[in-house]
């Protein structure tokens, strides 16, 4: 894996050895990411206005997932 | 479910509508400091309450909160106008943010389907899932499965298999883990 990301990103002259890692971490992230299955927790932040969480009330709701159904805060 | 001190749960009430369940509004907060904190979301494996308490909380009290004027009548017309005539042009006035902790990727695409919202989501590609917070990797096991005999197998629980929730998650951690390794930290 080195080899693979050495030969692609090797880390340029000018540049810090941490900010290397950084690009390299950031890189392995991309490529594992999707090994993560569907039903991976993650955090969501929702902006918007009255008109938009009726809908969404609604679509979860009609949701065939029983945990749209029955999500409450 | 996280949970927080006394001393954290006082700093924390006045800023949002619970304290221990995953679905919360922010009330209080100038609207800069609410998208600030939306914004840390996507970068960092904090919950929102724990990103205020380590990021912002030193500042409570050196802005007023948001003030209450006008509030009882505002009520009362929004009672009327959209809780009882159900006029749409009036629920667009209104804005919340609201958020959604511990949502599973499948959630999270109901959760984002409308477009009249906006929505930021912790990240795969900036947050690690490699830790295990109450012994378990953070996916979610639905409830349809408690007692069912493929729980297990689900979860991985049984002997391993290649394709469960553990084995994959692991997979996750095995390639960060050589990553980190080779990268030298």
């Amino acid at each position: 894996m080195r080899e693979y990301w050495s030969a692609r990103v090797p880390r340029p002259a000018d540049e810090s050895d941490a900010a290397w890692r950084a690009t390299i971490r950031a890189k392995a992230l991309d490529s594992s990411r999707g090994l993560l299955p569907a039903a991976t927790r993650s955090n969501v932040g929702i902006f918007g206005t009255g008109q938009g969480y009726e809908a969404l009330l609604l679509r979860m709701r009609a949701h065939p997932c029983a945990r749209c159904v029955t999500a409450r805060s | 479910m996280e949970t927080f001190t006394q001393e954290e749960r006082r700093v924390l009430a006045p800023y949002f509508t619970n304290l221990d369940g995953p679905v919360f509004a922010l009330v209080n907060l100038p609207e800069v400091v609410k998208g600030a904190l939306f914004a840390r979301y996507s970068r960092s494996a904090k919950s929102l309450r724990r990103l205020f308490l380590d990021e912002f909380a030193d500042q409570v009290g050196e802005a007023p909160t948001s003030s209450s004027i006008g509030t009882r009548r505002a009520e009362a017309l929004y009672e009327r106008v959209l809780g009882d005539y159900g006029d749409d042009s009036v629920a667009q006035l209104g804005g919340v943010h609201l958020a959604c902790e511990g949502a599973s990727n499948l959630l999270t695409k109901v959760l984002e389907w409308g477009r009249l919202m906006a929505y930021l989501e912790q990240s795969t590609r900036y947050v690690p899932y490699a830790d295990r917070p109450d012994g378990r990797f953070r996916y979610h096991v639905p409830a349809e499965l408690d007692g069912h005999p493929l729980r297990p197998r689900y979860v991985g629980d049984a002997r391993p298999r290649l394709r469960d929730l553990c084995a994959l998650h692991r997979s996750h951690a095995r390639v960060l883990e050589r990553a980190r390794s080779e990268a030298g930290g």
